[in-house]
């Protein structure tokens, strides 16, 4: 793994290295959008370990693999707030952070 | 984008404003027991103020497990809060019933069969702390407990121990019952509260290290919510029951003090009982939107203008 479950804290000061277009970027929003219900920790752990399922990195992550990742998610929110829940997070991930993407792709 | 400004009215505020109304109210229960304590009324103020709580808790409950499917560990964890909040309501009423009416020797068999329902909610809580510690596994976490955590189970379960062993006195003390018969068939119907109030300390401290690894969020609110509300009716259940033994407390000439922390210490459980139920239902059920403060942040954060 290329980075760790406490180097997803979305507390965490701006990173230099980071820029927005990237997939690590996109990895963090993931664990913004889900902050809320699980917390910040937990959001990391079960991104970081989605991508660690499709055999990704955080900085490999794309607009094409986002429905997928959000399907794994998707799975593994069910245990903490329901099947409901789950579906409509795992659809905002795949239209806020994907739909982002494709935004910022514009602006390049 | 699903955006909210700022004033625009969500599920997700209305939880919060809903929070805030019944903390609200719970405080003024308190208050108007002041002028009412030690009359028939008192014990009517105590009767719906922990009703209206407990039947709140059991109403959201059974709705958050609703949302969890068949054989999630989750799915179980709240029947047994809602399981919590029904007997805690059955308890209320028989425990304040009689006072309400005036009738405190028509207490008798009814307070051994509340007794025995009490153990069934202790019961209720051990499981829910261990189901809550199973949906914890099953996200991948772990946890070690240290010197510090066995402490803490240790005082816990000894604290929980004393309390059903000093019962008896708390039935005295409570409701002004001294058949010597009596005490012993609650002694005898709340011997299974030994094992589960010992269970609901090992699984309390494992489930309280759980949540804190979650790093905040509404479902760790929630699971603390619990092991708040456990803790409370533990400390509530000692403090009364030693208080009794040991001052040989005079049931109708308590102190006013002693009479406050038992009201409040009832009062604040079944009130983190509703915030449990309250934050995991909101968890459940809240609309997936973002509003502008937290858009700002994340933005502030990773260097994005906000669109």
């Amino acid at each position: 793994m290329m980075w760790s479950v406490h180097g997803f804290d979305s507390h965490m000061p701006t990173q230099p290295g980071i820029k927005r277009n990237t997939g690590e970027f996109m990895a963090r929003k993931c664990v913004f959008l889900l902050a809320s219900s699980v917390g910040n920790d937990m959001a990391a752990k079960i991104v970081a370990e989605g991508l660690e399922s499709l055999g990704l990195q955080a900085a490999d992550l794309t607009v094409n693999n986002m429905p997928h990742l959000a399907g794994v998610i998707e799975r593994a929110l069910r245990s903490f707030v329901g099947d409901d829940k789950a579906r409509r997070l795992a659809s905002a991930l795949r239209v806020l952070v994907g739909g982002v993407k494709i935004e910022i792709g514009r602006e390049l | 984008m699903n955006r909210k400004g700022r004033g625009s009215t969500s599920l997700s505020f209305g939880h919060v404003g809903w929070r805030r109304i019944v903390l609200l109210f719970t405080a003024a229960f308190f208050v108007a027991w002041f002028p009412f304590r030690g009359t028939p009324a008192a014990w009517s103020v105590v009767l719906i103020a922990i009703t209206s709580l407990s039947l709140s808790a059991l109403i959201l409950a059974s709705l958050s497990a609703r949302q969890f499917g068949q054989g999630e560990p989750a799915r179980l964890l709240w029947w047994m809060v809602a399981l919590i909040g029904l007997t805690d309501t059955l308890v209320a009423v028989a425990f304040t019933l009689p006072g309400v009416v005036g009738m405190f020797k028509a207490a008798g068999v009814f307070t051994v069969v509340t007794t025995a329902i009490g153990s069934l909610s202790r019961i209720a809580l051990a499981v829910a702390l261990w189901m809550m510690i199973r949906v914890y596994r099953k996200g991948g976490l772990t946890v070690h407990l240290e010197k510090l955590d066995y402490a803490a189970i240790a005082i816990f379960a000894g604290v929980a121990v004393m309390s059903v062993i000093l019962s008896g006195s708390v039935v005295r003390a409570t409701l002004y019952i001294s058949s010597p018969n009596l005490i012993n068939w609650v002694r005898l119907a709340g011997i299974p509260s030994v094992v589960a109030l010992v269970g609901c300390s090992v699984f309390g401290v494992m489930a309280w290290k759980y949540a804190r690894q979650m790093g905040g969020g509404l479902v760790a609110k929630a699971s603390r919510s619990i092991m708040v509300y456990a803790f409370l009716w533990v400390f509530r259940l000692g403090l009364l029951g030693a208080l009794s033994y040991v001052y040989a407390m005079d049931p109708l000439h308590r102190p006013t003090w002693v009479r406050m922390i038992d009201f409040a210490s009832i009062l604040g459980a079944e009130y983190f009982l509703f915030l449990s139920a309250s934050y995991q239902h909101e968890a459940c059920t809240s609309d997936v939107v973002f509003d502008e403060t937290e858009m700002e942040a994340f933005a502030q954060t990773f260097g994005r203008p906000l669109a």
